[in-house]
């Protein structure tokens, strides 16, 4: 008895933990030896670490990837916790907690959001675009009345100018621009990550006002399999699945990802002789691979593929009064890309390096009624990022870097055939000031040289300031700029009677400011998060899409005059009660633009969001309930000369119900998108006859389907 | 599909009315002192029930190291309950309410 206790004693026991938004996350699977020695171990599940005492050395080192090596020095103590803070973010650390679904960074300098798998989990989710639907900085809208494609809008301007990320890899751009978002499986996505305003120039010089970064589960995450069965009433069916695999325990494994999904009806609910939604199959793959030696070596690969074939227009039966003949959209996209991306991190902990790249081959081929596009796009992503703290603690810390971004075009419109090529090597440096917990100064700065555009200077600054426990405080200010691909980003505008006139690719530019407070309070023993935001987008180049002109034509032309985009949020999130969770946003959009020569707001712009969302989830989480409610806004529509079209869209309301039952396993779950099945007057103008004069499918503000009502079901295996 | 799916959410609904209504059942509580390290051991322990029969409220705290947990006496035991958190490599020493109460602040 006596001997057992003494082996106890020769013991070193405790845990390994990081703090996160100023909560204690544990983390498993830490290295943990004995400096200059051969002996260690890894810490357990949650954390905990048991290590017998050395002889050849007193200290203890803690190292894990992505953060930042702890020496702790041992005496007399038998047992202590150790605090790891984070390091370089090749990505992001998969640890265990509890789930508020979405939460605000504190210590990010960048007013970031994070959403993940609780929150996912809120809507039908199919989708990155209907993800969003419970979340009060993004809006959602349909880009026309016939593709069935989404575009988000981030402080109040349109989609192209936030960047779309995958694993941190700029992606679904140039061709995808138009369905990107309904292109990434709900299912596969382990969180995003949506940060306003100018983002860091480590990722490029574009994302004017934001940035969304979606991070796909991990190949050595713990979920060993998942499976997603989805079907809604109008006779859409999804399949989703992904498992992992682990080839050579913790150093080698791979995830294998497929999505599924059809609509064979024809769906027509409000009888205007166009389909509602196109009717498509598709089908999504997806393989990771990760390689993780534990010394500091990491290694991702990754090959994607998918095929998407969409007909919609006029069904089979229908035939257009003018020309005897169906109005047919079709739309077909092949993609493939491939993925390598490398991390290293030194042995003092101080020092990392990280390549990441990607290539994509895309192909689209397209008509619209009597307009033929086709596009075909070569892409290369390569950025090479070195990391140094300059002293021990990392208060001053140092990020530098090359990229080079090449970007390849084969368009044809109906005979018209364009060829075009981007390349951009670029240089960037960026310097964070960190000399407490409390304050934090980023400011970065690129220099890229475009071969159309010649070399630009992209300067951003952000700065982070936290009084108080429960008052963060953010300031930020920035360039970006972006290549306005013309007609691939706009050719949605085709499904128009009009012509579109348009001169050649164009570069954008634009200031970016922003500022915003984060308040935590605790009322009745219960957290209490409001949040107060500012931003400003200033154009000096931009692309308007002026429909107000002419009525035969679009034109796609130069800014000529101001544009700019204020946007003014505040949000209140709290529970209410027990279980039930409250989140109250209201925002206000002021986007301007100068068309024809008049400063006007711009058109499809609701001019306020009003968003609240109720959460109430049963004591032991078997039920969970949730409700959505929208206020969109009014705005203007477009003014096209000659016509008696309404000048004004009207507000209007949008409501989400969505019940889930969890079981050990698996789980299901029934609901409805647009309750009140409130949809657009005529999203299609002059439907029934589409080859002339006035047919516009492209005229749209508001909801172009009704009612969606769906069930589904999960399985996850641990 | 659309019939397929109303019968879905009626089956959903009709399930969680049933659930509802069983509520007036004997309920007990078991309280249990243990040995929880962190909030992720909090998280585990609380999963661990989450899906056991009659279980009705779980709650953990971890500055006392306590395991509060409700539950329909008809459909489950307090042994059977220490026994699946002792499983898990998790103290679960029954202690008294009363006890219970002092400990938890």
């Amino acid at each position: 008895m006596l001997w057992q206790l003494s082996a106890v004693g020769q013991q070193i026991t405790g845990s390994v933990f990081t703090m996160e938004n100023n909560e204690r996350v544990n983390l498993p699977g830490v290295n943990i030896y004995w400096e200059n020695t051969t002996t260690g171990t890894f810490s357990g599940a949650n954390g905990e670490f048991s290590i017998p005492r050395n002889s050849q050395s007193a200290t203890l080192v803690f190292s894990f990837v992505g953060f930042k090596k702890a020496v702790v020095p041992v005496n007399g103590q038998a047992s202590f916790d150790v605090q790891l803070v984070a390091d370089l973010e090749l990505e992001e650390v998969k640890v265990v907690r509890k789930d508020p679904g979405r939460r605000t960074s504190l210590h990010d300098p960048i007013l970031t959001e994070s959403i993940n798998g609780a929150e996912l989990l809120k809507a039908a989710c199919c989708n990155l675009a209907e993800s969003f639907e419970t979340n009060p900085s993004v809006d959602v809208s349909y880009n026309d009345a016939v593709s069935g494609a989404k575009q988000i809008r981030l402080l109040g301007l349109e989609g192209i100018y936030s960047q779309l990320q995958t694993d941190n890899i700029s992606n679904f751009r140039g061709l995808a621009t138009n369905f990107g978002l309904t292109y990434i499986p709900g299912p596969w996505m382990e969180s995003i990550q949506v940060s306003k305003g100018a983002a860091s120039v480590i990722n490029g010089y574009e994302s004017i006002t934001g940035q969304i970064n979606v991070a796909f589960k991990k190949p050595d995450s713990k979920e060993k399999l998942h499976l997603n069965l989805y079907a809604d009433a109008d006779g859409k069916l999804e399949f989703n699945g992904n498992t992992n695999l682990r080839l050579i325990k913790d150093k080698l494994t791979t995830g294998v990802f497929i999505h599924a999904e059809q609509l064979s009806d024809e769906v027509d609910h409000n009888h205007d002789g166009f389909l509602d939604m196109p009717m498509n199959n598709q089908i999504h793959l997806l393989n990771l691979w990760k390689f993780n030696n534990q010394k500091g070596l990491m290694l991702h690969g990754g090959l994607r593929y998918l095929g998407d074939d969409r007909t919609g227009g006029q069904p089979e039966s229908h035939r257009g009064s003018d020309m005897g003949q169906r109005y047919r959209i079709s739309l077909n996209n092949k993609m493939f890309e491939a993925i390598f991306k490398a991390g290293f991190v030194w042995a003092d902990g101080h020092t990392a390096l990280a390549l990441l790249s990607n290539y994509t081959a895309h192909d689209q081929s397209s008509l619209y009624g009597l307009r033929s596009y086709s596009g075909y796009e070569n892409r290369l992503y390569t950025n090479l990022i070195l990391t140094r703290d300059l002293d021990a603690e990392a208060k001053h810390v140092l990020n530098g870097g090359f990229s080079y971004f090449y970007d390849r075009f084969d368009e044809t419109l109906n005979a018209l055939e364009d060829t075009r090529a981007e390349s951009v090597p670029g240089i960037f440096m960026e310097y964070t000031f960190k000399p407490d917990e409390r304050l934090t100064l980023l400011a970065g700065l690129r220099a890229d040289h475009h071969n159309r555009f010649g070399s630009f200077v992209t300067p951003r600054i952000h700065f982070r300031y936290q009084p108080a426990e429960w008052l963060t405080f953010r300031l930020s200010a920035g360039k970006g700029y972006r290549t306005a691909n013309v007609l691939t980003e706009n050719q949605h505008l085709l499904a128009n009677y009009r012509t579109l006139a348009f001169d050649e690719t164009m570069q954008e530019e634009a200031w970016n400011y922003g500022l915003s407070i984060v308040q935590h309070h605790r009322l009745f023993e219960k957290d209490l998060h409001f949040t107060l935001e500012y931003f400003r987008t200033d154009f000096l180049q931009q692309l308007v899409v002026n429909k107000e002109a002419d009525p035969l034509r679009i034109y796609l032309q130069p800014l000529q005059g101001e544009s700019f985009a204020n946007t003014f949020q505040a949000e209140l999130r709290y529970p209410l009660v027990k279980n039930l969770d409250l989140t109250l946003a209201y925002r206000i959009n002021d986007v301007q633009q100068t068309i024809n020569g008049q400063l006007k707001d711009k058109p499809y712009s609701g001019r306020y969001k009003g968003l609240a969302t109720v959460n109430y989830t049963t004591n032991m989480k078997r039920w969970m309930f949730d409700y959505t409610l929208q206020l969109n806004g009014g705005g203007r529509l477009p003014v096209v000369p000659g016509t008696a079209m309404p000048a004004e869209f009207p507000s209007y309301t949008l409501m989400n119900l969505q019940v889930t039952r969890f079981f050990r396993h698996w789980n299901i779950y029934a609901g409805s998108e647009n309750l009140t099945g409130f949809m657009q007057d005529n999203p299609v103008l002059g439907a029934s006859q589409p080859f002339s004069p006035g047919f516009d499918a492209t005229n749209v503000w508001g909801p172009v389907m009704g009612r969606r009502i769906y069930a589904g079901l999960r399985f996850t295996l641990n | 599909m659309k019939q397929l799916i109303y019968v879905f959410i009626l089956m959903l609904t009709v399930s969680f009315v049933a659930q509802a209504e069983k509520n007036g059942s004997k309920t007990k509580t078991a309280c249990f002192k243990s040995s929880m390290h962190c909030a992720s051991c909090e998280k585990t322990v609380f999963e661990l029930l989450q899906f056991e029969k009659g279980v009705k409220e779980v709650k953990t705290d971890l500055p006392s190291n306590t395991i509060k947990v409700v539950f329909d006496e008809r459909k489950n035991s307090q042994e059977a309950i220490a026994k699946i958190i002792e499983k898990k490599g998790y103290k679960a020493e029954v202690i008294a309410e009363e006890e219970y109460k002092k400990m938890v602040k």
